[in-house]
């Protein structure tokens, strides 16, 4: 069965449909109403409590997720949306006992305190880098500032982030 | 959020034909305005209409030098793309002083024209708001009005248009396309955000089941000397205070033509001088009404033209 | 060994499993049947409720309960004792929804339980609730008319008057006189873990899975409050999501969810939302402090007279202590300061970030520079000129004291710059945190134009609206000075 077909136009809902997610590259399916966003379809019915809530409304980036391989907003992203459209979270980023250069990163440079912004900042890290927006402090300041650390962390998150990026071979300036 | 159903819509015919059907119903696009507003109680929709499947997405050069931006074209991919950095800069520039970097991967140029406004009492359904319910009061007048407008505000509502793209599309004339059942028309930038007036709901003149398809920008070779300044509090992913778009032509010391987002400014035929560029700022607040928490916005966006205007005469744009 | 690790650059234990999301906090404890709550807060800052009608939350999907003032349980009177005493510590001496008062916007005023996180936050939006609103005071300004003196602060801790010497005294006899007062916005802590609550009963036995700074505090407050034993509350917070002194007290929400979670017979999950968490964990109080300092020509104070006043709750006389560390810091003969409270209709304020000494020594070492300035003394030196080689207060040495090192240390660290000409001083201006303005100057000198530049560093809570003085003509500055370290990165 693929995991790409579309509903097409018919409606569905209020009531909770089935609906199958491909998510960290497995189909899952779940029953979730519309309203359900992406944020807690994963918390709450998944068990991929990795992806936190610090706002639900768009502006702390702690439930940076990617959707389709772009960094996104699980809380405003309704899961329903999602199908046909894989995502992908902290859990998914390496495989379990390994750590991706980023994550292994954020450990060696100290880049979190209470660590409740941690798995968004990484997940949108490593977007940054593909993106090719962490050329200076300066650039990685403005693309990262969708991810609030009320912790301020944001020092060691962006020497992690070069890190990463220098090891990469990445531009810098 | 209140329960609601959804359909994904495969085609532009049936996505606009589910909205207009249904009385209650509204187009779901990158859903960063309309899911946080259907979560805060403000908006509600007993049906959306996803349209991120809908063939929207191009960016075309036109042959004029124009573009032609589908209106599901997402605000990241804009900002980046080729034609849009070389012949638009002021449009790529405010795309990227907006929003954050997820918020811009998600959002649709559609959207971003059609976003709500930000006033804090319009968001809160227990506060007294004329766009939300006429009649009942508009509590920013007394109230917190900091972030408020000082232009074309009115004694019912003075909440700002959030979007930074649609200064730039405004500076430069840009069009927006729209599909209904009844056929195709064409808005005028000017004419699509209507000023809140006595009715403060009508943001602009989509109906019901009016969908945008794409923005077109037409050519102007001076736009390749354009700018666009936000001045706002915090360094980052925040709304503005002041911002103007901007855009120049210089020919021998002279202005030849000019573009700026509150509209043609007395400048045409005036020296490219500082001293040019002020006059013409004021000129355009004179007609400022402020109150006492943003009577510091006249000054600050006379400042902010000032800045764009000799940004680009300076050549450091 | 233990020994070997201290002073080495050691990475956290639980480093793994933060950045790989595996760290649980409390809000993420999945238990069979569990249940979730949704507080809803009061519209109104001051009145009391004339009806609250649930029937259509009730009616609603997924509902499982609903509580209000009318069937929530009595508490017991428990009062506002600082966590740090190691007893029963909530954070106001007050629990909502015990009648129909209300004393603060967004009091709780119901508490919704649903199957679903989504049918609670919607069943929540459904309770109709009329108020009879009685006019509030929540600013300094409101209740200005009617300040007192505190007795005591900050649960009864600490004086509300710290004083040596006869400061009026200080100040007739001073041949320079500043007069600095300073005005500060309440500041929200706001982590970015919201509180949250899951409370599992078993029998009349209670666990608690909370995001707490003190697992102690909260099993002592939620059984006093109950009426029933420690011994049959457990709390435990393996994960915490920030909380910068806003979990340390103990608030209603986590009592609420116990009470749910026994209303229901199920485990609830309560967490507060972004919005709520101005109105449930307490804040850093709305106040100004006015600083008056007294000194010779040559720069030795004569007199500190240090005024604070702040917006305090109904319940208790709670202010931040700014004087602890103001009153000890500089060998002047006459210190005075008192707290000066406004009842308003707000939380009980609490613990936040450097509570107290934060403020009240900021406020004080703008005084010095301005009176340096006055003086025509380097600020440094100033500092050095009145520096206490035992506690001011008492005569008491000091068992350690680095401070005249430290000074001049920093003197040598941190970039000492003119400020550049601001025109004319705009009261009340704000601040940002991340406003820039350097320049360099080529030596710290005694100079009068030279001062600590305005470097902008972050603050993760606080915009400081500050207020100018009437200020010499010949120097500009703006009040407010935040000091970058020459060698920090960033």
């Amino acid at each position: 069965m693929s995991t790409d077909v579309v509903t097409p136009a018919a409606e569905r809902g209020p009531e909770a449909e089935t609906a199958v997610l491909t998510v960290n590259g497995q189909p899952r399916e779940l029953q979730v109403e519309p309203r359900v966003s992406l944020l807690d379809a994963l918390r709450e019915q998944l068990g991929l409590t990795g992806s936190k809530k610090g706002c639900d409304q768009g502006t702390c980036g702690a439930c940076t997720v990617w959707v389709d391989g772009r960094r996104v907003l699980a809380c405003l992203t309704l899961a329903v949306t999602c199908e046909g459209h894989p995502v992908s979270t902290i859990e998914g980023l390496a495989a379990a006992g390994d750590l991706h250069p980023m994550q292994a990163a954020f450990v060696e440079h100290d880049a979190f305190q209470c660590g409740y912004c941690t798995p968004g900042q990484i997940m949108s890290a490593v977007k940054l880098l593909e993106e090719g927006h962490a050329s200076d402090d300066a650039e990685i300041a403005e693309w990262m500032s969708g991810n609030i650390c009320r912790c301020a962390a944001y020092p060691n998150i962006r020497a992690a982030i070069r890190t990463v990026r220098d090891a990469a071979g990445g531009e810098r300036r | 959020m209140r329960p609601f159903s959804y359909a994904r819509a495969a085609d532009v015919a049936t996505a606009i034909a589910l909205v207009r059907e249904h009385p209650s119903s509204a187009f779901l696009a990158g859903g960063t305005t309309e899911v946080d507003l259907v979560r805060q109680g403000v908006l509600r929709p007993g049906l959306l209409v996803d349209i991120n499947d809908l063939p929207l997405d191009q960016i075309e050069d036109l042959p004029d030098g124009g573009l032609r931006i589908g209106a599901m074209a997402r605000m990241s991919d804009v900002a980046r793309a080729p034609g849009v950095v070389q012949r638009f800069p002021v449009i790529s520039q405010a795309l990227v002083l907006g929003a954050s970097a997820q918020l811009r991967n998600m959002a649709s140029m559609g959207g971003n024209l059609c976003q709500r406004v930000r006033c804090s009492y319009f968001r809160d359904p227990a506060s007294p708001c004329n766009k939300r319910d006429m009649g009942s009061g508009c509590s920013a007048l007394d109230g917190m009005h900091r972030g408020h407008a000082i232009l074309g505000g009115s004694e019912h509502c003075i909440a700002t248009h959030p979007s930074d793209v649609a200064v730039a599309l405004t500076a430069l004339d840009a069009v927006v396309h729209t599909t209904a059942s009844g056929g195709d028309r064409m808005i005028g930038i000017d004419d699509f955000f209507l000023l809140p007036g006595a009715t403060p709901d009508r943001e602009h003149p989509l109906e019901r089941g009016e969908l945008i398809t794409a923005i077109e920008v037409p050519g102007w070779p001076a736009a390749r000397r354009s700018v666009y300044l936000k001045f706002r509090d915090r360094q980052s992913y925040e709304f503005a205070l002041a911002s103007v778009a901007a855009a120049i032509q210089i020919q021998d010391g002279t202005v030849t033509a000019v573009r700026l987002a509150l509209g043609e400014a007395a400048l045409t035929g005036r020296p490219a001088t500082a001293a040019s560029f002020a006059a013409a700022a004021r000129e355009e607040l004179a007609q400022a009404e402020t109150r006492p928490m943003n009577a510091f916005k006249a000054v600050l966006a006379q400042r902010a033209i000032v800045r764009a205007l000799s940004t680009l005469t300076d050549g450091k744009a | 060994m233990m020994s070997g690790y201290i002073g080495q650059d050691i990475p956290r234990v639980e480093g793994p499993a933060k950045v790989t999301g595996t760290a649980p906090y409390s809000g993420e404890i999945i238990l069979p049947g569990l249940a979730h709550a949704q507080i809803v807060g009061a519209q109104v800052a001051s009145g009391r409720i004339i009806s609250i009608d649930t029937s259509r939350a009730e009616r609603a999907g997924g509902v499982a309960g609903v509580l209000t003032h009318h069937n929530t349980p009595k508490v017991n009177q428990v009062p506002l004792v600082p966590s740090l005493l190691g007893g029963p510590a909530p954070g106001q001496t007050f629990f909502p929804m015990q009648d129909e008062m209300i004393c603060y916007a967004g009091q709780p005023v119901a508490v919704v339980v649903a199957v679903t996180l989504q049918q609670a936050q919607y069943a929540a939006s459904l309770i109709r609730i009329s108020y009879a609103e009685t006019p509030a005071v929540t600013s300094i300004e409101q209740g200005r008319a009617d300040a007192y003196d505190a007795d005591r602060i900050f649960g009864g801790l600490i004086p509300g008057r710290t004083a040596r010497g006869d400061a009026g005294a200080g100040l007739a006899a001073a041949e320079v006189r500043i007069d600095a007062p300073f005005r500060f916005a309440a500041n929200h802590h706001n982590p970015i873990e919201m509180l949250t609550t899951t409370a599992v009963w078993d029998g009349d036995q209670l666990t608690l899975y909370d995001s707490c700074q003190g697992i102690k505090a909260v099993q002592l407050t939620v059984a006093a409050l109950l009426g029933i034993s420690p011994s049959k509350v457990r709390v435990l917070a393996r994960f915490i999501g920030g909380a910068f002194g806003c979990k340390a007290m103990v608030w209603p929400h986590v009592t609420l969810a116990a009470m749910a979670a026994q209303h229901v017979r199920r485990p609830v999950r309560l967490t507060v939302t972004r919005g709520q968490m101005f109105s449930s964990c307490g804040h850093r109080e709305e106040q100004e402090q006015q600083l008056q300092l007294g000194a010779t020509r040559d720069g030795k104070l004569t007199a500190i007279r240090h005024r604070k006043i702040s917006v305090t709750s109904p319940f208790d006389d709670w202010a931040e202590p700014a004087f602890g560390v103001a009153s000890q810091l500089y060998a002047s003969p006459a210190y005075e300061g008192i707290h000066r409270l406004v009842r308003g209709n707000t939380m009980t304020p609490t613990f936040t970030r450097g509570p107290g000494e934060a403020l009240g020594v900021f406020t004080l070492e703008c005084a010095m520079d301005e009176l340096a300035a006055e003086l025509g003394i380097d600020p440094v030196e100033l500092r050095l000129r009145n520096l206490a080689g035992t506690e001011p207060g008492s005569g008491h040495p000091w068992s350690s004291y680095g401070l005249p090192e430290c000074l001049q240390r920093g003197a040598a660290l941190i970039i000492i710059a003119p400020l550049e000409p601001t025109g004319e001083p705009v009261p009340g201006r704000v601040v940002s945190p991340n406003s820039t303005r350097t320049s360099r100057s080529s030596t710290p000198s005694a100079s009068a134009a030279t001062w600590v530049s305005t470097v902008g560093v972050p603050v993760p809570n606080s915009w400081v609206e500050v207020a100018t003085t009437a200020v010499p003509s010949a120097y500009r500055w703006a009040r407010a000075r935040w000091v970058r370290m020459k060698n920090a990165t960033g």
